[in-house]
């Protein structure tokens, strides 16, 4: 995680299912910080969620100690926007396999998650390459 | 999450479910819809009015429980009126094949209707 401004909220999760509630409400009470609408929050929290659910459930292997499984999540306030970043220091993979999986739609395997954030963000980025952990960014403007 | 079951006849039950629907919460959900499977009682309603998230993780399960509910002869209908989660459905292309709509009893009626499809397509079958 890089240094961030005055106005970033960093935290690091354990990379546990049962951290994914402390994800939502960081994102929530960032959202209303960064005067996101209360539908563009569920829909950031809904992103948010997805990306750390990704973490939990792909990022590591045996290799990786548990108690180095963590999730590093960066909140920016933006001018109308907001954005989020979800990094691990897991496994990574082939981004051009993710584009891969989304051209077979919501549906194809591994992409429900990630046709969710896309949908659910104004932008999406994913970093990432096999042995080099994984860093994904999204931004959510307001509405209103 | 809370899971209340509800037999509503033979065949027919309700998981009523309330709160977060995550990947940590949803083996409960699996669990008990499952238990409804196990007991014979193939159509299934989700009732998730009470629900007040859901991802991608609680659309799996669904689906998965939807295929498996067809399978055994029935079918699953989800209750849910939340704007919110309504617009998962609609996003991930599943508000059709998870028979979405917004009340229990609206629920009901679709399975109902879904099962007097079927058994009328099997008479039919019957009588040729």
């Amino acid at each position: 995680m890089s240094p961030k401004d005055a106005s970033t909220v960093e935290l690091v999760l354990p990379g546990k299912a049962e951290f994914l509630l402390v994800a939502r409400l960081a994102t929530s009470g960032v959202g209303l910080r960064a005067g996101l609408t209360v539908d563009d929050i569920d829909d950031l929290k809904v992103a948010v969620a997805e990306a750390c659910t990704n973490v939990i459930n792909h990022a590591f292997d045996d290799s990786i100690p548990e108690s180095e499984r963590r999730i590093l999540l960066s909140l920016s306030i933006g001018k109308n926007e907001m954005t989020v970043e979800v990094e691990d220091e897991g496994v990574g993979f082939d981004p051009n396999a993710l584009e891969r999986s989304q051209r077979d739609g919501l549906d194809g395997q591994g992409g429900l998650g990630f046709g969710l954030m896309r949908e659910l963000t104004d932008s999406l980025r994913v970093e990432s390459a096999p042995g080099s952990g994984t860093r994904v960014i999204m931004v959510k403007r307001a509405t209103r | 999450m809370k899971i209340r079951a509800e037999q509503l006849d033979e065949r027919m039950a309700v998981s009523h479910v309330a709160g977060e629907l995550d990947a940590y919460t949803a083996p409960d959900l699996r669990d008990a819809l499952e238990a409804h499977l196990q007991q014979g009682t193939a159509w299934i309603i989700a009732d998730l009015t009470s629900l007040t998230y859901l991802d991608s993780t609680g659309l799996g399960i669904l689906v998965g429980t939807a295929k498996k509910c067809r399978q055994a002869g029935g079918d699953l209908a989800v209750a849910c009126n939340r704007k919110n989660l309504l617009r998962i459905f609609q996003i991930s292309g599943t508000h059709e094949i998870l028979n979405v709509v917004e009340t229990v009893e609206a629920a009901r009626e679709r399975l109902e209707a879904l099962r007097a499809q079927r058994e009328e397509r099997t008479d039919g079958e019957a009588t040729s």
